[in-house]
């Protein structure tokens, strides 16, 4: 699904190049569940944004199976990122002026997908997700593990094939944290692809594989 | 009091440590304050210091009227004036004034000075003396007794050197000799203009003495303790008496009087209203930087929840950030008093020259209280808001988060929200209210005056009766006059008049007609038509086109029969279709006249007065009016004949002056000036308010977009691109631009009316003007949303989302 060839970011820095990414090969498998470990600061949310293509500075190859992303103008990567791409992150950026099924509604809102479609999907999500008493609720008024719920749901709602979840427990208490574990188990299960970022060994284990990643490098087990 | 210089201190160093706030905050308040300052300054001396008298609440201006024939406010004949001031009690003193000229001769170049001949008694009842030598002698006012003159201050300087002792000395005017008995002061101006030289008594001459000839001004000072009623209730009773005791002249006849201040007022109701504008536009930049402390008060949530959690009390929280507020004023004002400077100018050099007392136009004691009263006014309007809701932060939120969540603002953001809101309905009313007076204004410049204006030279000429007391006189002086100019290169034909249209000075007067074979009116009863006399040649020069008949010849003159031409309304109105070709009219000047043609309308009174029945005579037939207006088309610019019609009526009479030199171009642009002033005023206001309002909904949906930068890097991730995200942030500045243009539009169509007054042809509603104020109102939204919303689009999502 993802192959990455000598992938390689810096920021200039003015004293120099200052390295976050050095020397990326890596290869994702449709259906993998992979997760990056390594300690702040190693680069492991850079990654994540490339591949998740919320950043295009960066040098290198990056293949989404046939797409070659780093030949790619905006327009086309916006739309790679809409047709595969689920984010979740650890403070879950749900938007808190917008109840929980508008803040589902928002990826469906850049996807042209029909008002009356939309309310469909959305039921159904909230149905699936188990929260649909909660749907008129603002995040605020939400617990943190069901905040992270509705941003998995919400990160669901356009039928990503590649979630990226960075430290999508980093905020929560272990019981909560495993909610959330168990299902995104369950959506790998299903076929989804799942890129996670974790601290945690017992999170880490969920993984198929773990890559660490230190100082930018990827270190070999 | 230490804590609140200390809190003074404290804010003086906000204000210095954020200049760039520091200063759009000032320069948009310096610029309202300033622009009220100016236009107050007009006020204050057009409106306030403008009646300069004693108890000016007690000066009244009183009227003749006649309900019947639709006569409002008729001047005073002489005669019903005496019976007035003889009958009642109600009044301290009346006094009965009317505008004249005389040629001043014998001092340098003849000149032609505004004058007002007056009873005596109008000094004392305004209170005022003279400042060197006195005012009028009772003797001095009657018929046969000596000739008394009072300088004006300007004259005495100008033509007598300021020298004390021309008190005594003999002068001539219209070449009859009239002794100096006093100069007044310097601020001493009657009725409102500096450009009247001198006083002389009424000294009613038989002839005016007819009660039929209404033409003098009266003024009257209440006694004290008589209301406005009671004296009115009296002066009706003495009417009733009059007109049964004269029924001829007085049937009918009452009395209408006012306040001189509400007088006043009423005929310069334009400046409050441009006084109201210029207040909408300082509350539109009040709301600016209402806005720019509430989002400087929402960066310091934290700074405020800490000193709360302190123990700092609300009101002193209030207090600290109002005195920010008042220390903004207070330098806002210093700067609006600079800007007032320019201002003022400004005013002047639009200024056409109508407005009365233009030259007391400054700041005063009167401008500067009034200005240190709006820098006050502003603050608490700008301050208070902002104050109140900075002073009660969410505790617990604000030290919990780290700042920059979304919730944390967003009361505040409905605050500045309401603000924008606020500015932008303003600014539609200012908007509607000059775009109506602009297409007001079109509308009358594209008004067809019924003459051709272009290239006519025009000269006011009033002969002293002492050098032409014989009509034949007058005849050979205006045959020569016209003789000479007719010749002089340039000059393609030449006429006379005894008024062109749209001149205020001239004799101009209407009269009562019978027709043949119609029944006659009763006496009072007749229509009335203004009567014109004019050369042969007028009615051509002026480009009036004859519609039927044959226009004035050389044969129609003394001895021939009497020829009138009438023009189209009269003809109308009053032949009710028949041909009045043939017809003869009977006035009292001249008898029975056969009418021999129809011109067309013009707009005699202005380009916004509807025509009115004229007739016109030929001069040759009655030469009775020693004033005429002599008009010369030319080829090209017509100013350039100035000089030579001047040397032309000098090879003719040394002593004769021209009272007034002119083009019928620069009388036409006269006439609409006042207009032409209130509309640029009230046009540059609006751009004014447009220009804050628009930045009001910048720095609004800006604000708006740096603290949606998270939310803004979610929709990002979440799919949204740069279209989807200009298109938001943009929709948002629309939006409050749809509610603030709706709020305005329906403000607009309750306060338009008050401007009814000067509007010209165009509907107070006029949906031409509300729609396309509010599409200009709309696009200017739009683009002062677009620029934030394409910095938006800048945001980048990583770092958006990254948390610390
Ligand atoms: N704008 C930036 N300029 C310079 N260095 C940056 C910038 N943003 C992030 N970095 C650096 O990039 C490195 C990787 O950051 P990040 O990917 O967030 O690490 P991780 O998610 O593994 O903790 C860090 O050392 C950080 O300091
Ligand atoms: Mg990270």
């Amino acid at each position: 699904m993802i192959t990455l060839r000598n992938l390689e970011k810096f920021y200039d820095t003015g004293a120099g190049k200052t390295f976050v990414l050095r020397n990326i090969n890596s290869e994702v498998k449709d259906g993998e569940f992979l997760t990056i470990m390594g300690p702040s600061g190693a680069g492991k949310s850079t990654l994540l944004s490339i591949i998740g293509m919320l950043d295009a500075a960066w040098q290198g190859e990056y293949y989404l199976y046939d797409s070659p992303v780093h030949e790619l103008k905006s327009k086309k990567r916006n739309a790679l990122n809409k047709q595969y791409i689920g984010f979740v992150f650890q403070q879950y950026h749900l938007l808190d002026d917008l109840t929980v099924a508008e803040n589902l509604e928002i990826p469906l809102s850049y996807r042209n997908v029909k008002r009356s479609e939309r309310q469909a999907i959305v039921a159904d999500m909230l149905d699936r997700f188990n929260i649909v008493a909660k749907k008129d609720l603002y995040p605020s008024q939400l617990s943190g593990g069901q905040q992270q719920l509705v941003a998995v749901a919400r990160a669901l709602v356009a039928e990503p094939k590649l979630i990226l979840a960075d430290e999508p427990t980093g905020s929560l208490h272990t019981s909560q944290g495993k909610i959330i574990m168990d299902l995104l188990k369950e959506l790998n299960e299903q076929g989804t692809t799942i890129i996670q970022v974790t601290h945690n060994e017992a999170w880490a284990e969920y993984g198929d594989r773990i890559i660490n990643l230190r100082d930018g490098w990827i270190m070999k087990n | 009091m230490d804590t609140l210089s200390q809190e003074f201190r404290y804010a003086l160093r906000k204000l210095v440590r954020n200049p760039g706030f520091t200063a759009v905050a000032v320069i948009a308040l310096a610029l309202g304050i300033g622009a009220n300052t100016s236009i107050f300054s007009v006020v204050n001396a057009v409106l306030i210091r403008s009646l300069p008298f004693d108890d000016a609440d007690r000066l009244v201006v009183l009227w003749e009227n006649n309900q019947e024939q639709g006569r409002e406010r008729d001047p005073v004949s002489p005669q019903n004036y005496l019976d007035w001031r003889d009958q009642s009690d109600a009044f301290e003193a009346l006094a009965a004034w009317a505008y004249w000229s005389f040629t001043l001769a014998g001092v340098d170049q003849p000149e032609r000075v505004s004058t007002i001949r007056t009873s005596p008694s109008l000094f004392a009842l305004l209170g005022a003396e003279a400042a060197l030598g006195r005012t009028f002698t009772a003797e001095e006012n009657e018929l046969g007794g000596p000739n008394a003159v009072v300088l004006s201050h300007g004259l005495w300087e100008r033509r007598f050197g300021s020298e004390p002792g021309v008190i005594g000395s003999t002068i001539s005017l219209d070449l009859e000799p009239y002794t100096i008995v006093g100069v007044m002061p310097a601020a001493f101006r009657f009725p409102d203009s500096d450009k009247i030289g001198m006083w002389t008594p009424a000294k009613f001459s038989q002839d005016e003495l007819s009660r039929a000839r209404r033409f003098f001004n009266v003024i009257g000072r209440l006694a004290p303790g008589v209301s406005l009623e009671q004296a009115q209730a009296e002066m009706d009773v003495i009417a009733a008496r009059l007109g049964k005791e004269y029924p001829d002249t007085n049937l009918g006849w009452g009395v209408a009087m006012t306040r001189a201040p509400d007088l006043l007022l009423a005929s310069n109701q334009y400046l409050l209203i441009l006084l109201a504008a210029v207040g909408l536009v300082l509350l539109i930049a009040c709301a600016n930087v209402a806005n720019l402390l509430l989002a400087r008060a929402a960066d310091r949530h934290r700074e405020i929840a800490v000193r709360r959690a302190l123990g700092a009390q609300r009101f002193g929280l209030i207090r600290q950030l109002l005195i920010e507020s008042f220390l903004l004023a207070g330098l806002s004002g210093v700067a609006a008093l600079v800007i007032a400077v320019w201002g003022i100018d400004l005013i002047l050099a639009l200024e056409p020259g109508n407005l009365p007392h233009w030259n007391k136009v400054g700041i005063d004691t009167h401008v500067l209280t009034f200005t240190a009263a709006l820098a006050l006014l502003t603050a608490l309007i700008a301050g208070i808001v902002p104050a109140v809701h900075a002073s009660r932060p969410n505790l617990n939120e604000s030290l919990k988060e780290g700042g920059g969540r979304l919730t944390a603002g967003s009361r505040a953001k409905g605050a500045r929200g309401a603000m924008v809101v606020t500015q932008i309905a303003l600014a539609v009313v200012l908007l509607i209210g000059a775009g109506l007076l602009i297409r007001s204004f079109a509308r009358l410049l594209d008004v067809d005056p019924g003459f051709n204006p272009t290239n006519v030279a025009v000269a006011n000429i009033f002969l002293a009766e002492s050098r032409y007391p014989e009509d034949h006189l007058t005849v050979a002086f205006f045959d020569e006059v016209l003789d000479r100019v007719e010749s002089l290169p340039g000059v393609i034909a030449v006429g006379a008049t005894t008024t062109v249209p749209i001149d205020p000075v001239g004799i101009d007067f209407d009269l009562p007609f019978d027709i043949e074979g119609q029944s006659p009116h009763e006496p009072g009863q007749e229509p009335q038509a203004d009567y014109r006399v004019v050369t042969t040649e007028y009615l051509s020069v002026m480009g009036i086109p004859l519609l039927r008949g044959r226009a004035f010849q050389e044969g129609d003159r003394e001895g021939a029969p009497n020829v009138m031409i009438i023009n189209q309304t009269m003809a109308r109105r009053f032949f009710g279709g028949v041909e009045p070709v043939g017809k003869r009219i009977r006035i009292p000047i001249g008898g029975w006249f056969e009418v021999i043609g129809v011109v067309g309308d013009i707009h005699h009174r202005g380009l916004d007065a509807e025509p009115r029945p004229e007739l016109y005579v030929a001069f040759h037939q009655q030469p009775h009016f020693r004033g005429m207006v002599v008009a010369a088309r030319t080829t090209s610019d017509p100013s350039a004949l100035a000089r030579a019609i001047t040397r032309e009526v000098f090879a003719i009479d040394p002593d004769q002056a021209i009272a007034q030199l002119t083009t019928m171009s620069e009388l036409l642009s006269g006439s609409v000036s006042t207009r032409r002033f209130n509309t640029t005023l009230l046009g540059g206001f609006a751009v004014l308010a447009l220009a804050l309002a628009v930045l009001g909904i910048y720095s609004v949906v800006s604000y708006g977009v740096s603290q949606r930068a998270q939310e803004i890097g979610v929709r990002m991730a979440m799919g949204a691109r740069g279209d989807d995200v200009i298109k938001m942030i943009v929709a948002e500045g629309l939006k409050l631009a749809v509610v603030g243009v709706t709020i305005g539009v329906i403000g607009a169509i309750a306060l338009t009316r008050l401007i009814t007054s000067l509007l010209y042809d165009v509907s107070p509603v006029d949906p031409v003007t509300f729609l396309g104020v509010s599409l200009v109102l709309a696009l200017a939204a739009l683009v002062a949303s677009y620029i934030p919303a394409l910095k938006a689009t800048r945001v980048d999502p990583v770092l958006a989302l990254k948390h610390e």
